[in-house]
């Protein structure tokens, strides 16, 4: 299109405000057929400040174009100066990606540059006091058991229709490292999964299946003082928290490997209103033992009450 | 009526495939309209930083240095991994888990993040 053709088409767009429909089939458009994808759109500038003027701005919003090619001439072939009003363009089209044929690097997506710093880590999250008691007072008796030696004791924890996945992510140019690598078959870290319809067979669904699969897993002795317990959802009712930390391997033939993990649980009331799991999410890394061993607690029993609050 | 396990199995992985990929891509590419995927009531942990409400969450993303990660009321929880490095910061391994919502409408079903908690997992550098 000619440059003039295309600003007119532009104007015309902007025209049909009292038809949303027609302005949102013009938008339609993309390779994936996504309604939020444009084709690239050329305003010239002057335009651009009219319609700011005129209460446009609006409609030209909901366009949510990645391309712009804004200027003093249609069809700029050569980037211009930057634009100074480069803050409101992307209010207006927070989608943009590149201006002028030209990739937007990407720190023009933060309104500060170089005096940006991640939050400091902070401990664990509980909510409230009585939470961090409930939590704990959970946590410590489903370890006393699963790290006790028998789990068929944890039925009376699960619901009768919990489910429980395990995500093993395995490293292949490290193979030394996972031992439980050997449980990949079950894994159902969905990026590993070459059959999504994998997704249901590898799932514990039921709580005997669930407590069937943990009689096969590792031994293993938890250690509490790593433990950061992160409250998702804070309520008594539903219960959502993750806990992460460190255990060992124990009981096998080798030598006890420390590994890091993740678990995500969420209780409801049962019947009898106490609480029980009804979704229980795993995730185990292997950690070199070189790096972890001199870090790991001193062997005894790993019960007690939660870690001082420290950094992680 | 009753829907079968399997069908909702199916459906959970849908959404979570679909989730992982438009939020990691919105918080690479265009983090300005990443505060619109959480509910209004939405609650955000980070590293146990506790972050509520939308100002909060927008405010919050803004200030976060930039970073390339390699990842009738219907609610999926969505756990994901791997490795993340911000500017300034040297890499981390990370595990963050999510718990979507869905809003239905006449026309459509919108899934939107009702908590968000994310966490480095660094435990050799306790």
């Amino acid at each position: 299109m000619k440059g003039d053709e295309v600003c007119q088409e532009a104007q015309d767009l902007l025209r049909f405000d009292s038809d949303p429909g027609v302005l949102y089939h013009a938008t339609e458009v993309g390779p994936t057929g996504r309604k939020d994808m444009a084709a690239s759109l050329q305003i010239h500038e002057e335009n651009l400040h009219k319609m700011k003027a005129e209460g446009e701005m609006d409609q030209v919003k909901g366009l949510e174009s990645e391309e712009m090619c804004v200027g003093t001439k249609p069809l700029c072939s050569t980037m211009p100066e930057k634009p100074t009003n480069m803050g409101e363009l992307l209010d207006l089209f927070p989608k943009l990606l590149s201006l002028h044929a030209q990739d937007l690097p990407l720190s023009v997506f933060s309104d500060t540059g170089d005096d940006k710093k991640l939050p400091v880590c902070e401990g664990s999250v509980y909510g409230s006091e009585t939470l961090k008691d409930l939590v704990w007072k959970f946590l410590k008796q489903y370890y006393s058991i699963y790290d006790g030696g028998d789990r068929q004791s944890l039925l009376s924890a699960y619901h009768d229709n919990a489910c429980f996945s395990l995500s093993t992510p395995f490293n292949p140019e490290e193979p030394s490292l996972v031992s439980w690598g050997k449980f990949s078959k079950d894994s159902r870290a969905m990026k590993q999964l070459k059959d999504v319809g994998l997704c249901v067979q590898v799932m514990k669904h039921t709580k005997r299946e669930i407590v069937d699969f943990f009689r096969v897993l590792p031994k293993t002795q938890h250690d509490f003082s790593s433990f950061v317990v992160d409250m998702c959802v804070p309520r008594e009712k539903m219960l959502c928290f993750s806990v992460g930390g460190k255990f060992k391997e124990v009981g096998g033939m080798c030598e006890a490997r420390v590994c890091t993990f993740t678990r995500t649980f969420v209780l409801i009331p049962d019947s009898d209103s106490s609480l029980c799991i009804v979704k229980d999410q795993l995730t185990v890394t292997d950690v070199n033992p070189k790096e972890i061993q001199s870090t790991f607690f001193s062997p005894g029993p790993c019960f007690g009450g939660p870690p001082s609050q420290k950094q992680q | 009526m009753s829907v079968d396990f399997k069908t909702y199995v199916d459906q959970a992985c849908r959404a979570a495939e679909e989730f992982v990929h438009i939020y990691y891509e919105t918080m690479d590419k265009r983090r300005r309209v990443l505060p619109r995927l959480y509910l209004d009531t939405a609650t955000l942990l980070w590293n146990g930083n506790v972050v509520t409400g939308m100002d909060g969450i927008t405010n919050f993303f803004e200030m976060l240095p930039s970073k390339q990660a390699t990842p009738s009321q219907s609610t999926v929880l969505v756990v994901t991994s791997g490795t993340v490095k911000f500017d300034g910061s040297h890499p981390h391994y990370y595990n963050q888990n999510f718990l979507l919502t869905a809003q239905s409408t006449p026309n459509q079903t919108v899934w939107k993040i009702a908590s968000d908690c994310f966490r480095f997992q660094d435990w050799s550098n306790n």
